[in-house]
């Protein structure tokens, strides 16, 4: 069920329209307290799909702006100025260009109509839903859904103006709307009960909003006014004829809505927002609130991406490399297996693998005793020669003195022993550790180390 | 403030999901690169076992293995017999040395599963020998599961009198004699 709600003050007025294969049905219709509304909301959970809200009228503008031709933010700035001088910064409003109009001067001028609801009002009525799982899925204003009702009746017109008139209890309600401009909106009170001397009140009233209308609007008149209304009765209709000289047809609402025989509760405001295609309808008003909570879902729900996304690429990263990992180890554990059996076969050939390794890590002694005497010069005389075996290696040292005659001489010596240790191809690392004169000879001590 | 607090949720936990996994992807790819290492090692160590288990064979077929000294099953025995070996090998070559024997132990030169152990010899020359006399002997230890780790003449690292002196160890190979 679509649950259509105008808001008029105090009073909400329902109505639950069916639409079964295209066939618009009304289902369910009555007047309801706002406060009791949050209670009949929650009774009917369930049965309604979809909720669409007008906003009492006297909480809306509607005004039409002559512009000069400015494109896009420009022109948006425009209109939020003009709405701003007219009606003040409490309102939330929407645009919709009618046209081009030329301006003196061959400049073109563009129509724009605008429609708004008070903040603070459009709030209220949201508050109203708090509690209950059903959200209005549009707000909008008495006359737009009005409007949507009289053009699919056929009743609006380029040319002529036309009036509607809701009589109501505690107030009436006239629109008076030109092609698609809302010209006048206007409330008007109605006392208790519908006796003669108030319905000629209201018909004066009527009258004075067509009075006012032609002044604002000079050349142009209302030619028809349609009239609904629970207690419309031909004597209405022809006094209102009477006092306003128009022609009145009663709004009949049976060819669009079954269910509206009787025509009670029949409320021309609700069956126009049943009749709203949301799709291309451009004065759809959300609330601060609920655009605030839109906000928070879709940044929520482009976190839940981002999240998504990154637990993605961590995942498929971290399971990409736990893959390479299991590789690695299976790999390895294969070359391992290899060495292993290697060695397994090598137990037996113990004996062998002491020789070979004997024979390659001890140096060729015979070459490395000559080499050692080889590369002392004469008139030096080594007084000791160790080699030893270290982790990476042989080093060694030898001690020794240099006889030159004199201090010079055998400083040369020790000199041209460490070159000659420095030039064999058996040596290398060879360092002047030591060097002490005693007389004219030079004590000295050599460090080493054999090339592997 | 119900979402205010969703959102700051959200961006806890993808802080907390970036920071895990950023450590995670860090820790694997240490791992990674720690397991290539060790796979290039263990290349390494494969080529070197296929080199020498071909380098055995090699040996195994000319033939060529070292002579042991024999072994009884006392320690005490075996220290011994090497000393008395050892002095009966160099007096046949014409030297008067001094020999110390330490106890066996076991070899870290080779792998555990092989069971080598070794002895550490010392050996004092107390004649005075030439190059060709200590070429000739070194060159005869290779006939035998000795490997020399200190050689001096004059010097005083191995603690036996002579002014040519060795420290030799002297390997046990299991099954070997």
């Amino acid at each position: 069920m679509l649950l259509c709600i105008d808001f008029t003050g105090e009073i909400a007025k329902i109505t639950g329209v069916d639409n079964k294969k295209g066939e618009l049905r009304i289902v369910e219709a009555q007047e309801l307290n706002v406060s009791y509304l949050g209670e009949y909301l929650r009774s009917k959970t369930g049965k309604i799909k979809e909720i669409r809200v007008s906003a009492p009228m006297d909480k809306t503008f509607h005004k039409t702006f002559i512009l000069p031709n400015l494109k896009g933010k420009t022109l948006m700035e425009a209109v939020k100025n003009e709405v701003m001088k007219a009606f003040g910064g409490n309102y939330q409003f929407e645009q919709l260009d009618l046209g081009e109009t030329v301006a003196p001067g061959s400049k073109t001028n563009i129509i724009t109509t605008t429609a708004g609801i008070e903040r603070k009002a459009l709030e209220e009525m949201s508050q109203v839903f708090v509690g209950t799982s059903l959200k209005p899925g549009l707000f909008t204003t008495y006359p737009l859904a009005l409007q949507a009702l009289l053009e699919i009746m056929g009743l609006l017109s380029e040319d002529e103006a036309v009036g509607f008139v809701e009589i109501a209890h505690p107030r009436s309600r006239i629109v008076i709307f030109k092609g698609k401009e809302i010209r006048v909106t206007r409330e008007l009170p109605l006392a208790q009960g519908e006796n003669e001397p108030e319905i000629s009140a209201l018909a004066k009233d009527i009258y004075r909003t067509l009075l006012f209308y032609a002044e604002s609007f000079p050349n142009e008149k209302v030619s028809k006014i349609v009239i609904a209304g629970n207690s419309i009765t031909s004597e209405i209709s022809e006094n209102l004829k009477q006092k306003t000289g128009v022609e009145i047809f009663p709004f009949n609402a049976q060819p669009f809505f079954r269910g509206t025989e009787d025509n009670s509760g029949v409320y021309p405001g609700c069956l126009g927002l049943a009749l709203i295609n949301p799709d291309r309808f451009r004065f759809k008003f959300v609330p601060l609130s609920v655009q605030d909570k839109r906000k928070t879902r879709k940044r929520l729900s482009l976190f839940s991406i981002i999240l998504v996304i990154i637990l993605l690429v961590f995942t498929s990263v971290i399971f990409r490399l736990s893959l390479d990992t299991k590789y690695l180890n299976g790999y390895e554990g294969g070359i391992k297996g290899e060495i292993k059996m290697k060695e397994d076969t090598m137990k037996g050939m113990a004996l062998e693998l002491v020789s070979h390794s004997i024979e390659n890590s001890q140096p060729r002694w015979s070459e490395i005793l000559l080499e050692l005497a080889a590369v002392v010069p004469p008139r030096i005389a080594l007084k000791s020669m160790t080699i030893r075996k270290i982790k990476s290696g042989w080093s060694g040292d030898v001690c020794g003195s240099a006889d030159g005659q004199d201090e010079i001489t055998s400083l040369v010596l020790v000199e041209e022993l460490q070159n000659n240790f420095l030039k064999s191809p058996l040596f290398t690392g060879t360092k002047v550790v030591e060097k002490k004169l005693e007389g004219e000879k030079i004590n000295f001590k050599i460090t080493y180390q054999l090339k592997s | 403030m119900k979402e205010k607090g969703l959102i700051f949720a959200f961006v806890i936990l993808m802080s907390l999901l970036c920071v895990l996994g950023t450590k995670k992807i860090k820790s694997l790819q240490t791992q990674i690169k720690e397991q290539k290492e060790n796979l290039t090692k263990l290349n390494q160590r494969l080529d070197y076992v296929k080199n020498l288990e071909e380098s055995l064979e090699l040996r195994r077929m000319t033939g060529k293995v070292l002579t042991q000294i024999p072994r009884v099953n006392d320690p005490i025995a075996n220290k011994v017999i090497i000393k008395k070996f050892i002095l009966s090998f160099l007096s046949r070559k014409g030297y008067q040395a001094e020999v110390e024997v330490e106890n066996e132990r076991k070899s870290k030169d080779f792998p555990d599963m092989i069971g080598v152990n070794e002895v550490l010899l010392k050996i004092g020359f107390r004649d005075n020998i030439t190059y060709n006399q200590m070429t000739n002997l070194m060159e005869t230890f290779r006939d035998f599961p000795f490997t020399v780790e200190i050689l001096t003449i004059g010097g005083t690292e191995v603690a036996l009198p002579g002014i040519f002196r060795l420290q030799l160890k002297y390997y046990i190979v299991p099954g070997g004699a």
